[in-house]
């Protein structure tokens, strides 16, 4: 019958219009906002942390567009993420940026490392671009007055200073410890402030408070760190720390046994122990060391994208298949940089770079990540480190105690 | 001309083996000049304007995707001087690179001293480097004068990497470029094109009249057999030590105008081997020994990584490396000297190239 | 006094280990003339043949080992039977080229097979030490050592004893004459090859144990070793590479101590200038090799 499916039809288109015209929320749709990132999918950092960043960067993306993008001004923008791989090497990674400037690319989401960030900040800064940093932490970055550039990670001087921290509550609290730190800037400058802070606490430093910059320094990346601990034979620290990164770490723990330069307590690390590659590579080895992290689930703070740490962790780690016992921190460290990029595009109500970079500058907010507040030179102070430790494979927040889940098993080795 | 009415003037000019004043062969040389022997210099200075008036029609990100290339012709042609040319195969010109970029670092950093001071002496100090370490390395051949060299430049990185005081070591060096402490303004994306193109075009200048040259024959001589060459009266030592020189001067030239362009960045970065690989690949995949070699090697090779790096993401190194072996496979000869020799033979065909060298 | 000592020691089984993986460089150096600059990736291959077996199947590394070398033989002789061979006349460094791209691709195919990730395949006693004294020596380094002598032993005995052998030294005195002999250049390069494949791969098994590796880093530092090592010792001779790796390891193990560990490299460095410029035919090898080009 003719009239009456014409009608339906009739109805129906009309009802489908009135939905579309109607449907949306308050907010009309604005034009796109794009995020441009150099991200580490070849190299070095290709498959660990180089990943984990750029899945932090993409969560983040896709929750915030998920509830309707940036708002501000009564129009909701998405966001669109642009990636570019810089296979690791930093002198790319400045190209990379260089290029995206080209392309009108403002706000810029940091690579790995503070390699990376360190060949980045003067490029970013002299083509008027915004960056949030999220895994750049060596303080020398923020040394030389850069204005575009803000880190959202607590620096390199909090690494080693929170397993001092750390280890100064347990019981029987250690009395000598030796810091193995590799030739960057990065691991020297975090070994540098953790042996004043161990000194303040009344640890005595073995085999001498100057040696990390001598017979316990190591190669950056080295895979072989007997030197090292050859001239720590024979003084037996109560904690053996490495500043240092995956590999230095890992050699460490393992030639250790090898050399019978054992400590008596544990062993702790920094940037290594709190990510699922240390435990792939060590195995059983990996049990009861200790690391300082830059975030952990059980922190309180949350906010209106993510929700508390608990629910980043579970939705994070279901949507790209991790263990919520085996969490990479450098995606919560991501996730929360493009935070800060989107919560300073709202405060500023626009997308001029300038206005961005003062509401960056001014952000004073509670996150998943905890609080978000940068002071003149552009690191976030207000943010403290926690403390993990290996257990079971498991990350097992044991510092600051009311963020503890359970007490850390000291001393960890028999 | 007689010997009775010869002055003492024309005698002392006979004696030293030329028959006419360096004017008197000037003004026959330019006489002499024909399309057929020009065209080289006529095409050499057609490209470069060309890439100057490019500039103004490219945006600011293509021409530091440009700088890089015209970085690597440079970097090409140095080692084709060395390598090419003279035969001695180095595997350690990144060493050049790395103390020109750190020299000029240094004295911009520490001593506030201009670019433009800092980087004549970061030649000065690849040429320096050079005599050191040719005399005694060059009296080696082949695969050991290789190796050598690539200690000589591994052993430059971690000299460098351990002067912490004075080159910031493993935590790098960076050079003012903002505010009142830099010596000199930052050049800028444009500035870099130029000053590479310039480079650039320096560096083929110098190889093609090397190559043209009396030193070029000599070059070649000792190539070819270096007992003989000696036993004809060529200074064997002197041709190799100021061809390395030579090579080394270019290459700390271009590395000093790189950390410059870089402004931040770690012993590693400067010294890398993988500057020194590519160098040989361009000059080889190109075709060595000929001045047009290198340029076709280096242009063709870094827009193609540029090109694979963009692209092809995760699969970037991985086909890089296949079409290394492809081409080294096929034109074992080098690209320029295949097409030459086909046009000159009318002869093309890829698979008697792969025969050629086959066992 | 018994930090040196414990230097001194642990520098020599760490000698033994790096010995293993120059061994077969020297071997394809000395006899074809050609510089693998791909055999720290073939080593890598060969940690992760022992990694998988180890992982999937519980097989202890040193009872992987013949399982490693028959893959690795395997993977040799392709390689050179139909890729270096076809350049193998040409100069020198169009082998070096080759083997340089080669070496990307292998390594780019285990990245994106295991990703960049380090590992190390867990043993009870690898990572254990006796003690003599105040020395620690430890099993695995002294087991990978001692199979590093055993190993340039049994080559020994095949170079000399052995017809295959001896065809593949005459092969690398002088080709032409092998040739004229009725012996198969070609088959006979590949065997070499295969050989030193073999023998590069149960060198990384063995580092996997003791150690641990990654496809961007740990090649490129094997093979930089085995050249020091080569020429240290010498080529031509199958006991140069033993002396050169036990040479080289007592000299970093001990240099890093009394100078800091990051002059490690600059030692090994300072060692192979020392010896081309004093005795470029190194400590063992024979006079005749010297003068390659």
């Amino acid at each position: 019958m003719h009239k009456s499916q014409s009608a339906l039809i009739a109805t129906l288109s009309l009802a489908m219009l009135a939905a579309a015209c109607g449907g949306s929320s308050t907010s009309s749709g604005g034009s796109a906002i794009t995020f441009a990132a150099p991200v580490s999918q070849t190299g070095a950092f290709g498959q660990a942390e180089g990943l984990y960043t750029f899945q932090g960067y993409k969560f983040c993306v896709q929750t915030v567009n998920s509830q309707g993008g940036i708002k501000f001004g009564g129009q909701s923008h998405t966001i669109n993420l642009v990636t570019q791989d810089d296979q690791s090497v930093a002198a790319t990674s400045a190209q990379i940026v260089d290029q995206f400037n080209d392309q009108g690319y403002k706000f810029i989401l940091s690579p790995y490392g503070s390699g990376g960030t360190t060949a980045v900040a003067p490029v970013v800064e002299r083509n008027g671009q915004v960056m949030a940093d999220s895994n750049g932490a060596d303080t020398a970055i923020f040394s030389h007055g850069y204005k575009n550039t803000f880190a959202v990670l607590s620096p390199s001087s909090a690494y080693v200073t929170s397993i001092i921290d750390a280890l100064a509550t347990l019981s029987p609290a250690p009395h000598s410890i030796a810091i193995i730190a590799a030739s960057d800037g990065f691991s020297q400058h975090a070994a540098e402030k953790g042996v004043v802070e161990a000194q303040a606490k009344g640890m005595t430093i073995l085999p001498s408070a100057t040696s990390y910059t001598s017979s316990t320094k190591v190669a950056a990346n080295a895979t072989d760190v007997s030197s090292a601990l050859i001239a720590l034979k024979g003084s037996n620290p109560d904690v053996i720390i490495i500043a240092g990164h995956l590999n230095e770490a890992v050699a460490a723990i393992k030639q250790s046994s090898e050399l019978g330069v054992k400590p008596k307590d544990a062993f702790a690390a920094i940037v290594a122990p709190p990510t699922p590659a240390f435990i792939t590579a060590l195995g059983k080895s990996a049990e009861g060391v200790l690391g300082s992290t830059q975030w952990v689930p059980e922190i309180s703070t949350s906010d209106n994208i993510f929700g508390n740490a608990k629910q980043f962790l579970t939705n994070f780690t279901n949507t790209y298949g991790w263990s919520p016992n085996q969490y990479p921190y450098q995606a919560a460290d991501a996730a929360a940089a493009c935070e800060a990029m989107v919560l300073a595009i709202e405060k500023a109500g626009s997308t001029d770079p300038t206005a961005v970079r003062g509401a960056l500058a001014a952000l004073s907010v509670d996150t998943f990540y905890g609080h978000i507040q940068f002071d003149s030179t552009g690191q976030n102070s207000t943010k403290s480190m926690y403390v993990i430790q290996v257990q079971k494979g498991a990350f097992v927040t044991v510092y600051p105690s009311n963020l503890a889940t359970k007490p850390a098993a000291w001393p960890a080795i028999s | 001309m007689s010997v009775a009415g010869a002055t003492s003037e024309e005698l002392a000019r006979v004696l030293h083996g030329r028959s006419r004043t360096r004017r008197e062969l000037l003004r026959e040389w330019i006489r002499s000049r024909t399309i057929a022997n020009t065209w080289p210099l006529l095409l050499g200075a057609a490209g470069f304007l060309a890439m100057v008036g490019l500039q103004q029609a490219i945006e600011p990100g293509t021409q530091r995707l440009l700088a890089s290339v015209f970085m690597f012709i440079a970097l090409a042609q140095a080692w084709n001087i060395i390598g090419g040319y003279t035969g001695y195969a180095s595997f350690g010109q990144v060493a050049f690179f790395g103390l020109g970029a750190y020299t000029a670092a240094v004295l911009m950093t520490n001593y506030n001293v201009s670019f433009w001071i800092a980087m004549p002496a970061a030649i000065l100090v690849g040429i320096v480097f050079a005599v050191v370490i040719g005399v005694p390395l060059l009296r080696l051949r082949g695969h050991y004068f290789a190796i050598a060299t690539l200690g000589a430049a591994e052993g430059a990185k971690e000299i460098v990497n351990n002067l912490t005081g004075l080159t910031g070591g493993g935590s790098g060096i960076t050079i003012p470029t903002f505010g009142t402490n830099s010596p000199t303004p930052y050049l800028g994306k444009p500035g870099f094109y130029l000053a590479f193109l310039i480079v650039a075009a320096a560096s083929i200048a110098i190889a093609a009249a090397l190559a043209r040259s009396r030193f070029g024959y000599a070059m070649i001589a000792v190539h070819q057999d270096e007992d003989a060459a000696g036993s004809v009266g060529i200074n064997t030592t002197w041709v190799k030590v100021v061809a390395f020189a030579a090579s080394g001067a270019i290459v700390a030239c271009v590395g000093a105008f790189y950390g410059f362009q870089q402004i931040e960045f770690y012993p590693q970065d400067v010294f890398d081997s993988s500057f020194t690989v590519l160098m040989v690949i361009m000059v080889v995949i190109g075709g060595s020994g000929t001045v047009a070699g290198p340029l076709v090697g280096a242009v063709g090779l870094e827009l193609l990584s540029q090109f694979l790096r963009v692209n092809l993401g995760a699969y970037n190194q991985l086909i890089f490396g296949a079409i290394i072996v492809a081409v080294v496979v096929f034109f074992p000869q080098g690209v320029v000297n295949f097409f030459r020799d086909a046009w000159q033979t009318r002869h093309l065909s890829i698979l008697d190239n792969v025969r050629r060298y086959r066992l | 006094m018994s930090q040196f000592l414990q230097a001194a020691a642990y520098g020599l089984v760490q000698g033994g280990l790096l010995a293993l993986v120059a061994v077969g460089f020297s071997l394809v150096w000395g006899i074809l003339n050609v510089i693998n600059l791909s055999h720290g990736a073939l080593a890598v291959t060969g940690a992760y043949v022992a990694w998988l077996l180890n992982t999937r199947f519980g097989l202890d590394p040193f009872l992987a080992i013949p399982v490693v070398a028959v893959c690795l033989f395997a993977l040799g002789y392709a390689i050179q039977r139909w890729l270096i061979n076809l350049v193998i006349n040409a100069p020198i460094f169009l082998t070096l080229l080759l083997t340089f791209g080669l070496s990307l691709v292998i390594l780019n195919v285990l990245q994106l097979a295991f990703t960049a990730d380090d590992r190390s395949v867990e043993t009870a006693y690898a990572s254990q030490s006796f003690v003599i004294g105040t020395v620690n020596i430890p099993y695995g380094r002294l087991a990978a050592c001692l199979l590093a002598v055993a190993i340039t032993a049994v080559l020994v005995v095949m170079m000399t004893r052995t017809r295959i052998g001896r065809a593949i030294g005459a092969t690398g005195m002088d080709r032409g004459a092998a040739r004229l002999m009725g012996i198969r250049a070609r088959h006979i390069y590949a065997l070499t090859f295969g050989i030193a494949a073999a023998l590069a791969g149960i060198a990384g098994a063995m580092i996997a144990t003791v150690g641990s590796f990654n496809p961007t880093t740990t090649p490129t530092q094997l093979t930089f070793d085995a050249f020091v090592i080569s020429v240290l010792g010498g080529l031509g001779n199958m006991y140069g590479a033993l002396v050169g790796g036990l040479v080289l390891g007592v000299a970093e193990s001990v240099g890093g101590l009394l100078l800091t560990g990051t002059w490690v490299n600059a030692i090994a460095m300072a060692v192979l200038i020392f010896t081309l410029i004093v005795k470029p035919s190194g400590l063992l090898g024979k006079a005749q090799y010297s003068g390659r080009v």
